[in-house]
């Protein structure tokens, strides 16, 4: 009994000495819009998703995509609120399109976890496809020479179904994301307060100017009454 | 020895619980402190620094997250309200002074007008 305490108190450990570490390890490649699909894939237009939270995990040549929370127009997938994973597979470079700086062939499998009875059929869907990258190296992404970028590619179900899909990537997780986020609102929420800041240095001048306006209107009340005084004065003399 | 390392054991396992749950803490009170202290000092070069004390409490308490947002929310908003108070009494004072210059002008002029007209007699 002692012994199998012992264990678990070593495995509690162990786990703690685990989390510490991970406040310091990142997962990978995270996906920031899903929107658009590419001119001159018109065949393709039938589907539009968007996420907020889909993650894309790069390793060799292989490419697993994963979908939470996903909204979309036209459903095809799954249902909104269901997740959903992408395995790509990299099968072979091809001579490159025009503007693409990379273009490969693909094959690959999509999974649906949260599937009903209505959409049970895409449970599970093979596909063949391909992979263009326009706005940076799927090379310079691997090796960390790019930080964030575009994937497109577009793919063929074994049911027929055609797709096309454009994901921007990032290797900051979404912890960073959120957090590049709240420092900017806090940027604009300054810029914003020292505007006013800025409005109250002008008011105090405004003060200023108004004080000293005051002073002179007083002196100057002053020397009328003074001469006002004075002339009175005279004016008891002289009767 | 084994009990005595158990209970060894289960004293750092426990105190490590409590220190991870005053780590994040710490890292909560870090973030709100950077943020004060930026909003001071006026020092736009706040965000780096606080982008990683961010995702460090993001990454040690996730909940925290919800709970800097709120605290920034209350503070940059009561923050606002006292600037602007700030600076509508700074308007009001303004408006004050003029009115009682122009009083004072107002009062001068009339005693000065009465002389003219008394001396003119």
């Amino acid at each position: 009994m002692k012994t199998f305490l012992l264990i678990i108190l070593i495995s509690l450990n162990s786990f703690l000495s685990y989390s510490q570490m991970a406040d310091y390890y990142t997962t990978g490649y995270h996906i920031q819009t899903y929107d658009s699909f590419l001119e001159g894939f018109s065949n393709y237009n039938e589907t539009c998703y968007k996420s907020n939270s889909m993650k894309i995990l790069l390793n060799s040549n292989k490419m697993r995509i994963e979908a939470n929370d996903m909204d979309q127009i036209n459903q095809n997938v799954g249902e909104i609120g269901s997740n959903f994973t992408m395995d790509i597979l990299i099968l072979e470079d091809l001579p490159l399109d025009s503007g693409a700086l990379f273009h490969k062939k693909i094959s690959g499998t999509l999974k649906n976890n949260q599937l009903n009875s209505v959409n049970s059929m895409m449970k599970s869907l093979k596909f063949k496809g391909r992979l263009y990258g326009h706005k940076f190296s799927y090379e310079d992404f691997v090796t960390d020479k790019s930080l964030n970028g575009d994937v497109f590619f577009k793919i063929e179900y074994e049911n027929g179904k055609k797709e096309n899909y454009q994901i921007h990537i990032s290797q900051k997780t979404e912890q960073q994301i959120e957090s590049d986020k709240m420092t900017k609102k806090m940027q604009e929420d300054m810029v914003e307060i020292q505007n006013q800041k800025n409005k109250q240095v002008q008011e105090q001048n405004r003060i200023r100017q108004e004080e000293e306006r005051l002073f002179k209107a007083q002196r100057a009340a002053q020397n009328i009454q003074d001469t006002n005084n004075m002339i009175n004065q005279l004016r008891s003399i002289l009767k | 020895m084994r009990t005595k390392l158990t209970i060894a054991l289960l004293t750092f396992s426990f105190f490590k619980l409590i220190g991870q749950t005053t780590n994040c803490q710490d890292k909560f009170l870090n973030c709100k402190e950077i943020v004060i202290q930026a909003f001071v000092d006026n020092d736009t070069n706040f965000t780096s620094k606080l982008n990683n004390q961010l995702v460090q409490m993001q990454l040690c308490d996730p909940s925290l997250t919800g709970r800097f947002t709120i605290w920034y929310k209350n503070f940059v908003a009561n923050y606002k309200t006292e600037i602007n108070n700030e600076l509508q009494n700074l308007q009001n004072e303004k408006e004050m002074i003029s009115i009682q210059t122009n009083n004072v002008k107002a009062e001068s002029n009339k005693n000065l007008s009465n002389q003219i007209i008394q001396t003119f007699r």
